[in-house]
């Protein structure tokens, strides 16, 4: 029942090297940023409102021996703000929230939109019952499958039909059908606009997370069908079974306490690989339906906005960029050491 | 090849004469001027698509009604028999001139639409003078509110029979008077245009949809084809040396899976981008391929990586290395064969993946061209979705899905490796 130390040392290592890179993104993405902010100061900013102090900064930058956008970014923005010229070190200091005044401004509406906790909320909702679903029907079916191999086949070629369409357009495509045409199901947030209490308030939110939750289970559950399925069948004839089956035990019995037990540690891989997998496409489907979970603050973290007559304004929201990627990065850890547990709990053979 | 698999390659064959034929279908000025919002001004907005019906699209022919030394006048008639109204007319000039528009609507009611110098095309919808004058024209006959004004274009006005805007069918008949040397054009644009329609600008959407195909594809397909490459090298590499670069090398595979891959793209990519004219980001698609490679390739080297390993256990492998063959030569004579085999058929499982990935990013705005991501954004953002025109949203899944179906009945792919 203990998890392998070298596992889960392997497991730690894994989850700092992500933290690192992560790090090193947000530190190279903000250093990026300050230097097009300097250009832009270079060019426009101080060259147009105070010719005097740029002919100054650029008799300085010549001193140096460069351009003057090079010198406004090492001595007025890295000095000002305190950061260091190193992306990773700047990553670090962005981490511990060192550079405030780089911190665009999110108004108080939006601060309270992007609740992270209610983010991480939402998301762990919605993508753990949508696995809970799939683990559940993947392994009731796939082993009733594992019997009908014409059926299997079908199924097989719906994974791989599912494998090419992107998830959004899945959920497209249920909104079309159950929201628009139909007109049976929101949209899309999360709550009516309208005040409810107790069972009401419930059935409305489940009301709202019944098309996201659907589009996962669409997707994903194919694929965890057809593997259960051959998982069963690779099990299905081996010697044991076959005495088990000579002794007249039961078949449910045979198929609860010896298959099931025997394909756990697959499953359960397969199970945690598609967790970490399925982030992907939700946080897209998290956006589409406008749920306000990570996938929304994602999409702040990195605004790309076009303002008329001014022209393109990106605001790098480190704070929130690392919200999201260390809340997903910590999730999957987690998950992985689940796993661990799990595998050890289901063999004790593997720990 | 069992006859399923005749089907597939049956359908991909379709799907690349498809891609084919639209591409030749669309002229390249088109194509080159889908982001450029002012070239689709003389198109209809918002139209249906041609198969669902709909009025058609008109050229009206001139008449020469009587003629001066200087102004000449000249009479359309246009016969409406739909229960739809048009969606706009437009108004084409050969050169800037003095201009007088009316029309006589079947019940007789005389329209003043327009009358002073015009320098340019214009069209009834998109002109405020036009409005204004057709409102004012109507709107004692018909009890307008204010209100109308704004909710009502022009064009609705104008073949409205009263104020329940049922549409009026007869003869309608265009004059006008102006000094110019030759006859303008006038077009009524009907309810649908082209095979998707056009979207709130004019734009045609099939053109986009064409463009945003044909740019999936080859990031697709390159994306495709140098994961394989790259898994390749890195599975062989970490899977049959045991040595310091091999060690790392798995431990590097291993960080890729574990990473949440969507943030990181986002934000690498516009590190790389440079602003390009108008509000458009350029991405270096090498650059992007490389990243989106890189990023990805995690799953398919491990693979690679324990088939290699099983290889390496084999009796005729062992056998020719105590004979004295170098890794390389193992390697290329023994691994590679089987290696490249499953390759082959993972390519036909990761090319609809890696489309259906793009169009993903897409959403993010941050891929370099338009695809099918950022066509359906666009869609999104014009409420599509919303407002019933669930062929705009539609139609790029439709086309992932005759692809996906292709490659799927095609291969089969044995999934039972990737688990291990």
């Amino acid at each position: 029942m203990r998890i392998a130390k070298r596992a889960l040392g392997k497991i730690i290592t894994i989850y700092l090297t992500v933290m690192i890179i992560l790090i090193l993104t947000a530190g190279v993405t903000a250093n990026h940023l300050l230097k097009e902010k300097a250009k832009d100061l270079a060019e426009y900013g101080i060259g147009m409102k105070n010719p005097a102090l740029y002919e100054q900064i650029k008799r300085e930058a010549a001193k140096e021996g460069v351009e003057p956008w090079k010198y406004i970014y090492e001595h007025l923005l890295l000095e000002k703000y305190g950061l260091a010229k190193n992306p990773f070190i700047m990553g670090i200091q962005l981490l511990l929230n060192k550079g405030e005044p780089l911190k665009t401004q999110i108004d108080k509406r939006k601060e309270r939109e992007l609740s992270l906790f209610r983010a991480t909320l939402v998301t762990l909702t919605v993508m753990l019952s949508s696995m809970a679903l799939i683990v559940a029907f993947g392994v009731l079916f796939g082993m009733k499958l594992a019997n009908h191999s014409r059926l299997l086949e079908i199924v097989e070629g719906i994974t791989r039909f599912f494998n090419g369409l992107p998830s959004w357009w899945v959920g497209v495509l249920l909104i079309v059908i159950f929201a628009v045409k139909l007109n049976i199901l929101p949209t899309g947030g999360l709550f009516t606009p309208k005040l409810l209490h107790g069972v009401a308030y419930l059935f409305d939110l489940i009301k709202h997370l019944v098309l996201p939750i659907m589009t996962l289970f669409l997707v994903f559950i194919w694929e965890f069908m057809s593997i259960v399925a051959r998982e069963t069948q690779k099990e299905m004839y081996q010697p044991y079974i076959q005495t088990e089956r000579a002794k007249g035990v039961p078949e449910r019995i045979i198929y609860r306490k010896h298959i099931l037990r025997n394909i756990g540690i697959v499953v359960s891989s397969f199970t945690a690989q598609k967790f970490m997998e399925m982030f992907t496409d939700y946080l897209i489907i998290d956006y589409l339906f406008g749920l306000m979970g990570l996938g929304l603050v994602l999409k702040n973290s990195f605004v790309r906005e076009i303002i008329p007559n001014v022209g393109i304004n990106v605001t790098f929201n480190f704070y929130l960029f690392f919200a999201t990627t260390l809340i997903i990065a910590t999730i999957s850890f987690a998950a992985s050491l689940l796993l661990e547990l799990l595998k050890g709990i289901i063999d004790p053979r593997v720990s | 090849m069992v006859r399923r698999q005749k089907v597939g390659a049956v359908l991909l064959m379709l799907f690349t004469i498809f891609v084919v034929a639209s591409y030749l279908s669309v002229p390249k000025e088109k194509l080159d001027n889908w982001e450029n919002g002012v070239y689709w001004i003389g198109y209809p907005k918002r139209a249906k698509p041609v198969w669902l019906g709909g009025t058609p699209t008109v050229k009206l022919s001139p008449k020469l009604n009587w003629s001066s030394s200087e102004y000449k006048e000249y009479l359309y008639t246009y016969g409406h028999e739909y229960d739809e109204k048009p969606n706009d007319i437009a108004v084409i000039i050969s050169h800037p001139a003095f201009y007088v528009i009316d029309v006589k609507r079947p019940d007789g009611i005389l329209v003043s639409v327009y009358d002073e110098m015009l320098f340019q095309n214009i069209t009834l919808n998109t002109n405020d003078k036009i409005a204004l004058s057709t409102f004012r024209a109507l709107r004692e006959k018909f009890n307008l509110t204010d209100a109308d004004l704004g909710t009502r274009t022009p064009t609705e006005i104008l073949f409205s029979t009263d104020y329940q805007f049922n549409t009026l069918k007869g003869t309608y008949i265009f004059r006008i008077l102006c000094n110019c040397s030759a006859p303008p054009e006038i077009i009524v644009y009907g309810t649908s245009y082209g095979l998707l329609g056009t979207d709130s600008y004019g734009r045609d959407i099939w053109v986009g949809f064409v463009k945003s195909m044909v740019n999936t594809l080859y990031l697709a397909l390159f994306t495709t084809v140098m994961i394989i490459a790259l898994g390749l090298l890195f599975g062989l590499i970490s899977g049959y040396f045991e040595n310091l670069l091999s060690s790392i090398v798995t431990f590097f595979l291993e960080v890729l899976t574990a990473l949440p891959i969507l943030p990181i793209l986002v934000v690498l990519t516009w590190v790389m981008s440079r602003q390009g004219i108008g509000a458009h980001v350029e991405v270096n698609p090498i650059k992007f391929m490389l990243l989106v490679s890189i990023l990805l390739v995690g799953k398919f080297a491990k693979t690679i990586r324990i088939m290699t390993i099983q290889e390496k256990s084999k009796e005729h492998v062992t056998a020719s290395i105590s004979l004295g063959a170098s890794g390389f030569h193992v390697i290329r004579k023994h691994i590679l064969p089987v290696v490249l085999e499953h390759s082959v058929r993972y390519f036909t499982f990761l090319m609809p993946r890696i489309v259906a990935l793009i169009s993903i990013f897409g959403f993010f705005g941050l891929v370099p061209g338009v695809n099918w991501g950022s066509f359906v954004v666009e869609a999104l953002q014009q409420g599509a979705l919303y407002g019933g025109y669930w062929w705009w949203v539609l139609s790029p899944g439709f086309a992932m899905a005759f692809l996906s179906l292709g490659f799927a009945l095609l291969m089969p792919v044995d999934n039972s490796l990737t688990l291990s």
